[in-house]
C-alpha cells in the first residue's frame, strides 16, 4: 500500500518535474509579468488552507516565522532567538517560531518565498531581500546598527602598518585579501566600497579576492597565512581578541572603518501594519534592567532595538548596484 | 619489419607493432594534464603554505575530542535519520524515474519486430539527450535552485538527489535492457503483444536483479550527496555541519562528521554485499548483465524488501506533503524563477569570462582525478579483501593494513567535499590546487573503493597458473593481477572523469576557481540569468568529457 | 635432490577443504614417471581437479605426502621450493591467459619463477627472448601470432599459447586441467595431439591430465587412472581399460 502510494506520488513529481523544466527551458519574454511578486507571493504558508485572499493578511496570521542570517554560533542561535520567539510571542500575541536558515542566500529566498516572515538580515542581504518582496519594510534594528564598522586585518610578517584613514588602505594594493561570505555587508560590501575609496580595486589585488565563507574564517585564513589581509565584522574581532581566541604575534588590526548602517529586522508585507508595530514595541520595550531582556540584548551585543526605516539603507543600495550584488 | 636489428638467424621475432592508438591517448592524456598543471600555476612558491599546518592539525586534533554532549550526540542522531531519509526516499525517486525512463531509453523498444528502426526513431534520440541533461548537472545546483522554490522542505533533498540520479539510472537500465536475450519479446511481439508490454515481459525479467542492485550502488553515492546538500540548506546533518562550520566548531563537526562516516560506512557495506552477487560489481561500469541465475537471490530480495519497507517510514519521519509541490505559491515562484534566469545571460566578463571558468573547471576535473586515480590504484591492492594463498608473510598484518587503508578511504569520501576545500586553503596557496587538493581527497575515497572492488572481483586464474609455475607474489602481481585490473581502472577513472567535472561546483564554494566559484558569486547576486548561463556552460563541458571519454574507453578497451 | 625415477608421487592422499567436511580424495596413491601421460578420468566431484591442485601445491594433503621432483608440494609455498615449482606448468580450462598481455608477454611468464623483480619489470616492457618465444609458439603452429593480445585469440589458440608457456618454461611436469573441455571435437583432437608431441619431445617430461571425454583420453594418454567419490578405482595402462571399468565410475548411486 504505502509502496504504491508513494509511487503514485512520485509519478505526480515527475509530473511536476518536467513542468519545471519545460519552464525554464521554454519560458521566453513572454512569460506573463503580470504574475507580479505580491500577488503570487501572497500565498503565506502560515495560513495553511486559504491561498486566494490576501488582503484580510493580519487577521488570518496564526503564526509566524522568524528567522535570522547564520552568522553566529548555531547553538547560541537556537537558544538565543528561541528565547526573542517567545518573548514576541507573548507581546505580539501570536505564536512566533525561529527557524534556523544556514546561509545568507537561503535567508533571503526563505522571505522571498515566504517561509520567513520577519527575519534579522545583514545590511546587504536585508536590502536584498526586500527588494524581491514588494511592499516588505525595514523595521527596526539596534542601536549599535546605525553606526557599525569593519575591520581590516593583515598577518603581522607582511608588514603592512596599521593605517589611519580611509586612503591609507592603498597599502593592501598588491596583497592577498578575503572576505567573509560573497553577501556579507561588514565582511564584504562596506571593506570593498572602502577599498574603493582608496582607490584599490579587486584587480589591484594578488590573485583574485578570497571568500571565506565566515569571518571567524576570515581570521583563521589570514592567521595561517593563506591571505594577508582580511576583512570582516568588528564585532566578531573584538569578541575574539578578547577571548583571547587571535594570536595576535601573527595577526593585527590594521584599520577600523567609518561607521554605516547595518542590520536590522525585515518584515513581509503579509504581517500587516497592526503586527509589524507590535513587534517594534515589543523589541524597543526590551529593558536591560529586566533580566529576561537583558539575556537578549546581550546577545544581540546592544543596549537597545531602535526604529528604522528602508530609507537608511539607500547607501547600502547604492553601494551594492555598483558592485553588481544588487541587480536590476 | 621481420628481422630483429642485427640479428641473421633463422626465426628471429618480429619487432611488435605499435599501438598508435594507445600512443595517442597517452600522449593526449599527457599534454592535457601538463596543460592543466601549468593552468593551475608551477610555482612551488605560490602553491604551499606551510604556516597553515597547525590549523589543519588543529582540524584532525578535534578527529579524537568530538563533541560528546548528550544534547549534541542527540542533535546528530536525529539529523541522521533525516540524512538517512533524503537518501532513501532519493534513491527510491530515482530507481522509479530510471525504471520509466529505462524502459523508454532502451533501443529495442523503438525498432520494430524486424529488428528495422521505426519512424519515431527520433524520439528516442531527443529522449536520450533529454535524460542526458540532467545528468551533467550536480545535485548542489539542483539544491540551490529547489531551495528557492520550495524553501525549507524536504522535498529540496529528495527531487535534487532523484532527478540526476533518476537519469543515471535510466541510462544504466536502458542499457541493461538492451543486452537482455531478445527471443522472449520477439515472441510477444510477434503474438501481437505492444511494445512496451513486450519488453516489460520479454526483458524486464532478465535485468531486474541488476537493476535493483545498481540501485543500492545509487543508494551509497546518495547519502554521501545527501549530506552535502545539506551544506546548501536543505537539512539534515550537512546543515548542522554547516552551522558549526561557520563558526569553526571544530569538536561539533566532528561529532557530525563521525555520524555521517558511520552512515556511510554502513550504507557502502550494504550495497558491497548486494553487489557483490551481481556482475554490476563495480557500480559506476558500463552496464553489463549478470550471466549468473538472475533471480530468487535471497540476499537481494531482503535487502529490496527491507528497503521498501524503510520508504514509507523515511516519508513518516521526514513528513513529507507532496501537496507544496503544486501549491499556488510554488507555481508562482517556479515561474518567477523561469523568469529571472530566461534567457541566459554573461556576466561582466562575457564570453571570455565563461570561456576561462569553464577551462578552469577541465583543469580543475583532470588534475584533481588524476592524483586521486594514481593513488587509488596503488590503495586499491592493499585495499582489497582478499585472502592471498601465496603470502608467505604474516595475513594478520596485511589485514590489519588493508582495514586501515579501507578506513581511511572511509573518511577521504564521507567528508563532503567543501569541507576538505576549507582545510586545503589553510596549507595550499589561493587558487586552483586548493580545490584541486580536496577533490583529489574526495575522489580518491571513492575511486579507491570501486578500484579495490575490481580487485576483489578479479578471476584469479591466470594468476594461479602463473604461481603454480613459480612466480614470485610480485611477480603474479605485476604479470597477472596489475594487467588484468589496468583496463578496468583506466576505464573507472574515464567514467569518473565525467562526474569530477559535476563535483568541481561543490569545492566552487570556498574560492577555488571554475563555474563553482561562479556560481556562488552568481547565488550571492541573485543573478539567475547568470546561473542558468553557467549551468548551461556547465552541461556543455560535461556532454564533451562524456562524449570524449566514452570513445576514449572503447578505443582502448 | 631430485629422485630420478618418479615426476610426481601421490602417498596415500587424503584431503578434506575443511575439517569437518566430507574428503574430496580418500587414501589416493600412485606414482607418474617420465615419459608417461596419465589421464585422470570420472564423473565431475570425483576428485579428478583436487588430484592436479594438490599437485599444483594449490591445496595441501589432510594427510599423506604429494612429492613433486623429489620435493614435497606441501612445503612449495615457501620461497626457497621456487625452482621446484618453476618445473611444474599448467594448462588450466580455459582463462589461463592474462587477457590484456600480448602473446609474447603471456610466454615469457612461464619463466617468472626463475627471475628477480626487476627482470619481471624488464620482461613486462618487452621480453628479452622474443626468438624463443617466437620458436616455441611455431612448435604450437601459431607463430603468426606473436603479438596479439590474448584475449583476441580463439580458445583453441589460447589452449595453444599455455602449451607454449609451459615449452619455455622448460616445465617437466605438465598439469592441464580439462585442456579441450571448452573446444569443438576437432579442435580437441589438434589440442591433445600438440599436448602429447610436446610432452614426447623430451624423455624426462611427464603429462598429467583430467578428461571427462573417455575415449579422448583412452586414444591419447598412455594410462589411464580412475577416480570415483575421491577414492582411486582403477590404475591400468590405457590399452587395458574396458568398457565396464569405465561405466563403472559413472554408475548413478541410488
Amino acid at each position: 500500500m504505502a509502496f504504491l502510494m508513494s509511487l503514485m506520488s512520485q509519478r505526480k513529481k515527475l509530473i511536476l518535474l518536467l513542468m519545471t523544466f519545460a519552464l525554464v527551458a521554454s519560458a521566453c519574454g513572454s512569460s506573463s509579468d503580470t504574475a507580479t511578486g505580491s500577488s503570487g507571493e501572497s500565498a503565506d504558508d502560515t495560513t495553511e488552507e486559504s491561498t486566494e485572499d490576501s488582503t484580510e493578511e493580519s487577521a488570518e496570521i496564526t503564526e509566524i516565522n522568524l528567522g535570522a542570517i547564520p552568522d553566529q554560533d548555531p547553538e547560541l542561535l537556537a537558544r538565543n532567538y528561541g528565547l526573542l520567539a517567545d518573548y514576541l510571542t507573548e507581546e505580539v500575541g501570536v505564536t512566533v517560531n525561529f527557524e534556523p536558515v544556514t546561509a545568507y542566500e537561503a535567508a533571503v529566498s526563505q522571505f522571498r518565498v515566504g517561509d520567513l516572515d520577519i527575519v534579522w538580515f545583514g545590511g546587504l542581504t536585508g536590502v536584498q531581500a526586500r527588494l524581491q518582496v514588494e511592499g516588505a519594510e525595514a523595521i527596526a534594528q539596534r542601536d549599535i546598527d546605525a553606526e557599525f564598522t569593519s575591520v581590516f586585518i593583515a598577518t603581522t610578517d607582511s608588514g603592512i602598518e596599521p593605517v589611519s584613514d580611509v586612503a591609507g588602505l592603498s597599502a593592501v594594493a598588491g596583497r592577498s585579501l578575503t572576505f567573509g561570505s560573497e553577501s556579507s555587508t561588514s565582511g564584504r560590501l562596506m571593506p570593498q566600497s572602502f577599498l574603493d575609496q582608496a582607490g584599490v580595486t579587486l584587480d589591484d589585488l594578488e590573485g583574485e579576492a578570497g571568500f571565506s565563507g565566515a569571518h571567524d574564517k576570515t581570521i583563521a585564513l589570514v592567521e595561517a597565512g593563506t591571505y594577508e589581509v582580511g576583512a570582516l565584522n568588528s564585532q566578531v574581532w573584538k569578541s575574539k581578541v578578547e577571548a583571547g581566541e587571535v594570536d595576535l604575534e601573527k595577526v593585527q588590526l590594521i584599520f577600523e572603518t567609518p561607521t554605516y548602517f547595518d542590520y536590522h529586522w525585515v518584515a513581509r508585507p503579509e504581517l500587516g501594519d497592526d503586527i509589524q508595530q507590535k513587534i517594534v514595541d515589543a523589541l524597543m520595550n526590551l529593558d536591560p534592567s529586566n533580566p529576561d531582556h537583558a539575556t537578549i540584548l546581550e546577545f544581540f551585543g546592544a543596549e537597545s532595538f531602535i526604529g528604522t526605516e528602508s530609507a537608511n539603507y539607500a547607501d547600502i543600495e547604492t553601494v551594492g548596484r555598483e558592485s553588481g550584488l544588487i541587480e536590476e | 619489419m621481420t628481422t630483429a636489428t642485427g640479428s641473421t638467424r633463422v626465426g628471429a621475432a618480429p619487432r611488435p607493432p605499435a599501438r598508435w592508438n594507445r600512443r595517442v591517448w597517452w600522449l593526449v592524456s599527457l599534454v592535457l594534464v601538463g596543460w592543466s598543471a601549468q593552468r593551475a600555476g608551477l610555482d612551488l612558491t605560490k602553491i604551499f603554505n606551510a604556516r597553515g599546518a597547525s590549523q589543519v592539525g588543529d582540524f584532525f586534533k578535534a578527529m579524537f575530542q568530538p563533541d560528546l554532549s548528550f544534547g549534541f550526540v542527540k542533535l546528530a542522531a536525529r539529523e541522521a535519520m533525516v540524512t538517512l531519509g533524503f537518501a532513501i526516499l532519493g534513491t527510491a525517486l530515482s530507481v522509479a524515474i530510471g525504471m520509466v525512463g529505462g524502459l523508454l531509453l532502451t533501443e529495442r523498444v523503438w525498432l520494430s519486430v524486424s529488428g528495422q528502426a521505426t519512424g519515431v526513431h527520433w524520439v528516442w534520440r531527443s529522449l536520450r539527450f533529454l535524460f542526458a541533461i540532467p545528468r551533467a548537472i550536480h545535485e548542489v545546483v539542483f539544491g540551490l535552485i529547489l531551495v528557492n522554490i520550495l524553501g525549507l522542505d524536504p522535498l529540496v533533498a529528495i527531487l535534487a538527489i532523484g532527478i540526476p540520479f533518476g537519469a543515471v539510472t535510466a541510462k544504466v537500465f536502458a542499457e541493461l535492457l538492451d543486452e537482455a536475450p531478445r527471443d522472449a519479446e520477439r515472441a510477444l511481439r510477434a503474438s501481437g503483444s505492444g511494445r512496451l508490454s513486450a519488453l516489460v515481459f520479454g526483458a524486464v525479467p532478465y535485468a531486474l536483479g541488476d537493476i535493483l542492485s545498481y540501485g543500492f550502488y545509487r543508494f551509497e553515492c546518495a547519502i554521501r550527496s545527501a549530506a552535502v546538500l545539506g551544506l546548501v540548506g536543505a537539512g539534515g546533518l550537512g546543515f548542522q555541519l554547516a552551522l558549526s562550520f561557520q563558526t569553526l566548531r571544530y569538536n561539533e563537526m566532528w561529532t557530525l562528521l563521525w555520524a555521517l562516516i558511520l552512515l556511510s560506512g554502513l550504507a557502502d557495506r550494504w550495497s558491497s554485499v548486494v553487489r557483490r552477487r551481481r556482475s554490476l560489481a563495480t557500480g559506476e561500469m558500463h552496464a553489463q548483465l549478470s550471466t549468473s541465475a538472475p533471480q530468487r537471490d535471497p540476499v537481494l530480495r531482503t535487502s529490496a524488501l527491507l528497503f521498501l519497507a524503510a520508504i514509507p517510514l523515511a516519508w513518516w519521519r521526514l513528513e513529507v506533503d507532496i501537496s507544496s509541490l503544486w501549491s499556488s505559491r510554488t507555481q508562482t515562484l517556479a515561474f518567477l524563477l523561469a523568469d529571472d534566469a530566461w534567457p541566459p545571460e554573461l556576466g561582466d566578463e562575457g564570453w571570455s569570462g565563461l570561456f576561462g571558468d569553464t577551462v578552469d573547471t577541465l583543469a580543475l576535473a583532470v588534475l584533481s582525478l588524476v592524483m586521486a586515480w594514481s593513488l587509488a590504484s596503488l590503495l586499491a591492492f592493499i585495499a582489497s579483501r582478499i585472502e592471498n594463498p601465496w603470502s608467505s608473510s604474516g595475513n594478520i598484518a596485511r589485514s590489519m593494513v588493508g582495514m586501515v587503508t579501507r578506513f581511511f578511504l572511509l573518511i577521504a569520501r564521507s567528508v563532503p567535499p567543501p569541507v576538505w576545500a576549507f582545510l586545503t586553503v589553510f596549507i595550499l596557496k589561493p587558487g586552483l590546487w586548493p580545490g584541486v587538493l580536496a577533490l583529489a581527497i574526495y575522489n580518491l575515497g571513492v575511486l579507491g573503493r570501486l578500484q579495490s572492488e575490481v580487485v576483489e572481483n578479479l578471476d584469479n586464474e591466470p594468476g594461479e597458473a602463473l604461481a603454480a609455475a613459480g612466480a614470485s607474489e610480485f611477480g603474479v602481481a605485476a604479470f597477472a593481477t596489475v594487467p588484468a585490473v589496468s583496463g578496468r581502472f583506466v576505464s573507472l577513472g574515464l567514467y569518473r572523469w565525467e562526474v569530477a567535472i559535476r563535483e568541481t561546483v561543490t569545492v566552487g564554494v570556498v574560492g577555488a576557481a571554475g563555474l563553482g566559484r561562479t556560481i556562488a558569486g552568481q547565488v550571492a547576486r541573485f543573478d539567475y540569468d547568470g546561473i542558468l548561463a553557467s549551468i548551461l556552460a556547465l552541461i556543455a563541458v560535461t556532454l564533451m568529457v562524456d562524449v570524449i571519454s566514452t570513445s576514449i574507453r572503447k578505443l582502448i578497451r | 635432490m631430485k629422485n630420478n625415477s618418479g615426476v610426481l608421487s601421490f602417498q596415500d592422499v587424503s584431503l578434506q577443504y575443511s575439517p569437518t567436511g566430507p574428503f574430496a580424495l580418500r587414501n589416493v596413491s600412485f606414482d607418474v614417471g617420465a615419459g608417461e601421460r596419465v589421464a585422470l578420468v570420472g564423473p565431475s566431484g570425483s576428485g579428478k581437479t583436487t588430484v592436479l591442485s594438490a599437485a599444483n601445491g594449490l591445496v595441501v594433503p589432510t594427510s599423506g605426502e604429494v612429492v613433486v621432483n623429489g620435493v614435497v608440494t606441501a612445503d612449495l609455498n615457501q620461497r626457497k621450493h621456487r625452482s621446484t615449482r618453476a618445473t611444474i606448468g599448467s594448462v588450466p580450462q580455459g582463462n589461463a591467459l592474462v587477457g590484456p598481455l600480448r602473446v609474447a608477454h603471456n610466454v615469457a611468464s612461464g619463466r617468472l619463477g626463475q627471475w628477480g623483480p626487476l627482470e619481471v619489470l624488464r620482461t613486462l616492457v618487452r621480453p628479452r627472448d622474443t626468438d624463443e618465444i617466437l620458436a616455441v609458439l611455431n612448435q604450437v603452429g601459431i607463430g603468426d601470432k606473436l603479438w596479439e593480445r590474448a584475449d583476441n585469440l580463439s580458445g583453441g589458440q589460447q589452449q595453444r599459447v599455455a602449451i607454449a608457456r609451459t615449452l619455455f618454461q622448460k616445465a617437466n611436469l605438465i598439469l592441464a586441467d580439462e585442456p579441450v573441455s571448452a573446444l569443438d571435437p576437432a579442435r580437441s583432437e589438434a589440442v591433445l595431439e600438440l599436448l602429447v608431441d610436446v610432452v614426447s619431445s623430451e624423455p624426462d617430461r611427464a603429462l598429467v591430465t583430467s578428461m571427462h571425454d573417455a575415449p579422448l583420453a583412452l586414444k591419447h594418454c598412455t594410462r589411464i587412472i580412475g577416480l570415483r567419490l575421491g577414492v582411486l578405482a582403477f590404475d591400468l595402462p590405457a590399452d587395458e581399460v574396458d568398457e565396464s571399468q569405465l561405466d563403472s565410475l559413472y554408475e548413478l548411486d541410488d
